[in-house]
Order: structure tokens, then sequence, then C-alpha cells
């Protein structure tokens, strides 16, 4: 049983672990942007033009680092990053602790046209330690063709490019799959022009035209050209533009992003499903156990029965007195509920104790921490037979509480041992524990819930304790208002309602309280002797003891004294009393 | 009685404890369990009355960034400072009880979650208030709940055990909780403090269950790892700490008592 509950613990601690480990692996590119001032800039040929990039986040950035890439033969990187290579600048920083980080890099065109600036690449680290990276993106630049660099027309294999003009720089159109050579004639024809290589490839090519007029002042014109694909599409899509890249990457990124949220979504339901199969497994499991424990006990009920019988009927060496050997002849056949051997109790206790941590650390460096032993209970042994009203008595502080508690399993003796089922006990101390602030119902559930009853018992019984404590009427009352005999009679109720408490521990309860209740109370305890309980009373008055009792034990100063005849035993008690 | 009874038993009694509890913690007053959910939005008004205009650049939605703290803040205090004591309140109940008596600590750490649970009620209707956007994290939170309730169990069984022995564990401990709270930055933002103060606060584990905690509510995120890591360690680390030290004295603590 403990086993199976360990496993589900285990197994539920594990799977949210995982799912905790592996989710926070996906939370890359949250909110982190990588970003222009402006998507599309105009620039002036041979001026410097500055432009600004950022790396954005929904956390304060620690660390950031951001490639630019560029066309060098177009632009002329001047100043705002490192410049890696001609094309590649790069940017980095630390310290940010903004949620945004801003760089102005500044450029010098050298050919007229456009052209594009890219950040290729935002790695980022945030004030916590996470890293990120962000999709590339890109920003257009347009620069004005300057005088007398400015194309009329350009014919591509003869005929003119649709809805050309002059002052349009870039071009898109298809070819034939059959067309590999570009033809371009470009006019004016006087024109200076440098025109790229004019092989086309399958799928998109770009061929530049580069004019230079008289002041050495340039302007391009971009054509891309795609030649469309006969044989396989799958060699196309190698061949994509750079400029194009970005976007794919970006679509790349937030379908995988959606996709691992479906992955995990469905992994969390699956972890719920085996989670709840495994509660209900666990739960089949236990109704099996019940059963086969009721099962078992029943038996061994059965055999204990037996073999405690034949238990009893062996002689047995134990030192007694005389009247306890003649009074055991009649209880021969009686279970022992409670055998208590050789019980040694012993308190540490501290000679002029330190109630206070500044006192305990003064004298534990100190060493004036000095110990004396107190033994409580000395060798102390008996034994109580079922059906047995037994008596303790002993003057205030000669360890009677302390036997009680040994007995009820609360403490645990220095040496000896006790054998008795705890479960079965039920204590019985005055007025105790019972909460004023609380109604004398709820009061009810509280004290019976902690004595062992079950809900549904009290519950059941709930009548039969408000009826016997008299206290009809007074039950929704706080027990603030409640007078002493009533909270007594309460609590004996409680204590008393089981049908058979196999073992009752009276703790000082029967001298106190008014004529009528004790009357009452005495006569319970009967009923329940005849009902088979076993009964304890503690007690430092003789006459309860004699009234009740069929048998004493006389605990003096942690020593038992006498045990047998509660008449004789009392009487040796009242004597010493009086001599001292 | 077998096994699965027993339990059973044993749920009762720490239900009927932590009733009596909330019961009597609220025995006098008119409003009763409503201040459970009162207290919370109370105290987020008037601290965010005054803070909210200091952090205005700092935090984004002050209401929210303290009440997430506070909630867990008050799980924590909640369920240490009334376990501390509840073997001496309950004395008399101790020897009588025939379960183990850990059943009276878990009776008020369970106190502490229930009156939790009623904290969230305002919480969930301050989350729509201030339209925090719901996220898919928000599931894990639970999880932090539990972490966090499962150090306050260890630290209740620490503070439980050396309050029989010593009474002035009790103030003690009230010190050190101010001082505990203010390292857990549960008002202010944990950056804006630098140095030894700051390695402090980071190293809080209370401020790791609030920041964890926040992450995943507020900002849609979740733990790093070793954000998880910490918390599972101190967790269970605190709560074998606390564990073998209440057993080892159990036997002190019933000669004491």
């Amino acid at each position: 049983m403990r086993k199976s509950l360990k496993y589900v613990a285990g197994s539920f601690i594990f799977i949210f672990l995982t799912v905790f480990v592996l989710l926070d692996r996906q939370v890359l590119a949250d909110g982190e942007t990588a970003a222009f001032g402006s998507e599309t800039y105009e620039w002036e040929l041979g001026t410097s033009s500055p432009i600004g990039v950022y790396a954005k986040s929904n956390q304060n950035l620690d660390a950031v680092e951001m490639s630019i890439i560029y066309d060098a033969e177009v632009l002329e990187y001047q100043s705002g990053g490192y410049l890696a290579e001609p094309g590649l600048v790069k940017v980095s920083a630390s310290g940010v602790n903004e949620a945004e980080y801003k760089e102005i890099l500044s450029f010098i065109p050298r050919i007229a046209g456009t052209s594009t600036i890219t950040i290729e690449k935002l790695h980022i680290r945030t004030m916590n330690g996470e890293d990120a990276e962000a999709a590339a993106t890109s920003a257009a630049v347009s620069i004005p063709i300057p005088v007398g660099c400015a194309l009329e027309d350009i014919q591509l294999n003869g005929m003119s490019i649709e809805g050309f003009n002059s002052t349009q720089t870039s071009y898109s159109m298809e070819v034939a799959a059959d067309a590999s050579q570009a033809e371009l004639l470009v006019l004016p024809s006087e024109m200076q022009t440098e025109i790229s290589d004019t092989a086309l490839a399958v799928g998109n090519n770009i061929i530049t035209v580069t004019t230079t007029n008289n002041g050495g002042e340039k302007a391009r014109y971009t054509l891309n050209i795609n030649r469309s694909e006969k044989t396989e599409q799958v060699a196309a899509q190698n061949e994509e533009p750079v400029q194009a890249e970005p976007s794919v990457v970006m679509q790349g990124n937030n379908s995988a992003s959606a996709r691992n949220q479906i992955i995990f979504a469905t992994v969390m339901v699956v972890l719920v499903l085996l989670l709840f199969s495994l509660i209900i497994l666990k739960i089949n499991l236990m109704r099996k156990n019940k059963e086969q424990q009721k099962r078992q006990e029943r038996i061994k009920r059965q055999a204990d029965r037996k073999t405690a019988e034949a238990k009893i009927r062996k002689p047995q060496k134990v030192k007694a007195s005389i009247e306890e050997q003649s009074l055991r002849s009649e209880r021969q056949k009686a279970e022992i509920v409670i055998a208590a051997k050789h019980i040694t109790m012993e308190f540490k206790r501290e000679k002029d104790e330190a109630t206070s941590v500044k006192e305990l650390f003064i004298r534990t460096i100190k060493r004036q921490r000095s110990y004396e032993k107190f033994r409580a209970l000395k060798n102390v042994s008996f034994k109580i037979h079922k059906g047995d009203v037994v008596g303790i008595i002993g003057t205030n502080g000669s360890g009677k509480s302390t036997i009680l508690k040994i007995i009820s399993g609360a403490l645990a003796p220095t040496k000896g041992t006790v054998e008795v089922d705890t479960r079965k006990i039920q204590l019985l101390t005055l007025g105790t524990g019972f909460d004023f602030e609380l109604t004398g119902r709820e009061n009810v559930y509280l004290n019976g819930a902690i004595i062992g009853y079950t809900r549904e018992y009290i519950d059941e019984k709930y009548d039969d304790i408000v009826k016997f404590a008299e206290l009809e009427g007074f039950m929704e009352e706080k027990v603030r208002n409640y007078s002493s005999g009533m909270v007594s009679r309460l609590g004996f109720a409680i204590a008393t309602i089981r049908d058979t408490p196999e073992i009752l521990i009276l703790d000082e309860v029967l001298s106190v309280g008014d004529m009528f209740f004790r009357k009452k109370s005495e006569a319970r305890i009967k009923e329940m002797i005849h009902g088979g309980s076993t009964v304890l009373i503690v007690s430092h008055s003789p006459s309860v003891i004699k009234n009740n009792c069929n048998r004493a034990v006389w605990i003096e100063k942690g020593r038992l004294r006498a045990i047998g005849n509660p008449a004789k035993v009392c009487e040796a008690y009242e004597k010493m009393q009086e001599t001292s | 009685m077998d096994k699965a009874e027993e339990r059973k038993q044993y749920w009762f009694v720490i239900k009927e404890l932590t009733g009596r509890e909330i019961k009597r913690k609220y025995s006098r007053s008119y409003l009763g369990i409503v201040w459970s959910v009162l207290n919370p939005l109370l105290s987020m008004a008037i601290i965010s009355l005054i803070f909210s205009q200091i952090f205005r650049r700092s935090i984004e939605n002050f209401p929210i960034y303290y009440l997430t703290g506070n909630i867990l803040w008050q799980l924590f205090t909640g369920a240490t400072n009334s376990a501390m004591t509840t073997l001496v309140d309950n004395k008399t109940l101790l020897i009588k009880v025939k379960f183990p008596m850990q059943v009276f600590i878990f009776a008020r750490v369970y106190t502490a979650l229930v009156n939790l649970g009623y904290s969230l009620v305002a919480y969930v209707v301050m989350l729509f208030v201030f339209k925090v956007t719901p996220s898919w994290t928000m599931i894990f939170s639970p999880v932090i709940i539990f972490l966090s309730l499962i150090f306050s169990l260890g630290i209740s069984y620490i503070l439980a055990t050396a309050y029989v022995f010593f009474g002035d564990v009790k103030h003690l401990y009230s010190i050190i909780l101010t001082l505990w709270m203010y390292l857990s930055a549960i008002f202010y933002p944990a950056d804006q403090l630098k140095g030894f103060i700051h390695t402090a606060i980071i190293n809080n584990p209370l401020f790791n269950y609030i920041d964890s905690m926040r992450k995943v509510i507020m900002l849609g995120q979740l733990p790093t790892v070793s954000d998880i890591v910490r918390m599972v360690v101190w967790a269970v680390g605190v709560y074998l700490i606390g564990h073998h030290i209440f057993n080892k004295h159990k036997n002190g603590i019933m000669q004491k008592i």
C-alpha cells in the first residue's frame, strides 16, 4: 500500500519535473525582436546616413549581439559597430539592463539604386540569464539616381522591360525555361555601363547594370530574372534569393513554435491521463487490499484467541504478592491486555534548566550544562487482565501520570516494554481537550476525531452522547459558557459512548464532579465492565479505588509498592500517609 | 482498523482540527471567513496606493505583482507561525490522540493552505480586473504552491520542536520574519538592489517561489531549470531536515510537555 503511494507520488513529481524541464527549452524567442528604426530609408549618394538598429525584449536585457549584413559594393560602412568583414557589421553590448537596446550605424551610399540591410542574427541574454535569438529582419534603402546616370531603357532578349522607368531601379521578370542566357541592350548606348554575368540558371537570377556618369557617380539597376523550371521543383528552392531568406526563417520559427505547443499540449494530456489511470489503479488496489486484510484479520483474531487461551493455561512464574495468586484462579481464562515489564523511566533533567536560547548558548560554551537523572519509574512490572478494574494509587508526583503516558504510548520508556494495543485505549482526563471557543457540537466532533471515532460513528452516536451528558439544548452554545460540571459530563460521555472501549483509562475523573454525575458515571463504568472493558482508574483518593476496583496498584516514588486486593492496598497506603 | 480506514480517520482528524482553527480565528468576527478574502485585497489596495507610484517604471501591473508575492508569503508565515506553537497549544490533546504528533503540525499547515484557497478567490478576481492575459503556464502554479507548502512544513517542524524547549523562539522568529519579508522582494523589484543584499534575495528560497509564481502568472514564462532545481531541493531538503529533527526529539517533547 505504502509502496504504491510512493510510486504514485514519485511519478507525479517526475512527470511535472520533466514537463517543466522540457517546456523550459521552448521559451526561446518569445517577445525578442530585432528591428530597424524604419522599414524604408531614402539616402543621398555620398552623404553619411544613419540607421538605427534595435534589440527588444519583454524582459530586461543583459547582453546583446547582432550581425548586420549589407551590400558592401553599394554602401560603405562608416561607424556604429565593428566591421567584421566587408558586408558584415557586428554590434555587441553587455550590462544593458533595459528592455530595449539601440545602436546607430552610419553608412555612405556609393552606388545609387536600391539595397537592403538585414539584421541577420540577434542573440540576447536577459537579466535572468536566459538566452534567446530573434528572427531576422530587413530594411530597404533607396538612393536617388544622380544626373547623368539614368538609363532610358533596358531591353531583355530584344524586348523592352515592362514598365521601365528611369527612376525605378529594381525589376522582376520571368523568362522561359530554355533561355540560358540573358541578352541585354542598354539605352542610351553611349552611357558607360557595366553589366554583370548574364548567364541564367534555373530559378532566380540577379543581373545588375551599373552606370557611371562623368562625375564618377554610380547608379545600379537590378533585374531579378526568374527562369521557370521544367524539371524538378526541388532545385529551385535551394536557390532562393538571399533577400527572401529572412521571411522564410521567420515562417519556420512560427510554425516550429506552434508545432511545439501542439506537441506539448499532447504530452501534457497524455501525462495527465497517465496520472489519472495510476490513481484509479491505486484505488482499486486499495479496495482489494482492504478486503484481503479484513479476511486475514478475521482469521488472525480467531487464532489469537486460541493462543491466548493456551498461554494463560500455562503456569507462570511471576513474582507477585500472595493476594495476586489467589485472585488469579478466578481470572485464569482472561486475556492479558496490558503487560508492563520492568519499566524504568528516566528523565534527563538539567539542573536549573535553561529556558532561553541565550542561556543555553552561554552555558554550552561555558560547559556548565550538568544533567541530573531523575527516575520517575524504577523497574515497575505488572499485568492487567481483560475485565479488570484496576486502581492506580499514589501520592502526587509518584509517577502515576508517567505510567499512564507510557501505557497509552505517548512516552517511550527508557527501559522495559509495555505490551498493549494502544489503539484500543481510551484516555479520559477531566475537562481537557475542549476548545472553549467552539460549540458543544463542534467539540464532540473534534474530540471524537482525536480519540479515533469516524465521522459516521459520531453522526450515529451524537444523540446518545448529548442525552447521556444531559446537555440537550446546550450543544450549539460555546463551551466557554458551560459550567465545569457540564464540561466533564460531556467529556465523559464522549469517551464512554463506544459500546466496548476495550481499555478505558480514567485520570482523576471520578474524584471530581457533583454527586449525581459521580453515581451516573460509576454506573456506566460498571456497565462497561460487564461489556468486557478493562478499566484503569488513576486517583490519589483511596475511597474511589475501594468503591470501583477489583485490583489496586500502589506506586510510590517510582517504585511498585503493592499490588493486589484494593482494600488491603489502600489500607497500606493510608497507613503510610498517616505516618508521613 | 486497516490502513485505508486509518488514513481516512487521519484525514478526518486533520479536517476537524483545521475546522477548529478557522472557526476559532474568526469566532468573534461578523464577517468570519470573508476576512480571508478581504485581507489580501485590502493590503493590496494600501500597498499599491503608495508603492505603485514609486515603482511605476520598473514594475508593470504593481497590484498583481504585490498580490502574487503576498499570498505566497501569507501561506508561509501563516503555516510556520501557527505550527510553531501547535504542540504547546494542544498539550492536553497530545496524549489522547491516537496518531503521531505530526497531525497537529499538519493541521496548522493545512489551515494555512485552506486560507490560501480563500485568498485565491480574491486573487483570481483581481487577475481579471487587472487584465492579466491568461497563459497556459498558469497550470504550473499549483506545483509552485505545493513546493512552497512542503518547504513551510519543513520549517514548521523545526520551529515547533524548538518552541517546546525555548519560548524565545517565538519572539526571535518574529524578528527573523521581518528580515525575511524584506528579503523576499514582495513589494519592490528585486533587481533594484545591488551587492550583498541582491545576492541574499536571489538565494532566498521564498523569493525563488514568489519569483517563479510571478513568471508563471504574469509573464507567461516558465521558471528556468535552475529555478526549478532550487525550488525542489529547498523544499525536499528542509522537509527532510525538519522531519529528522522532529523525530529525534519526539520523546523529549512528550517529556517536556
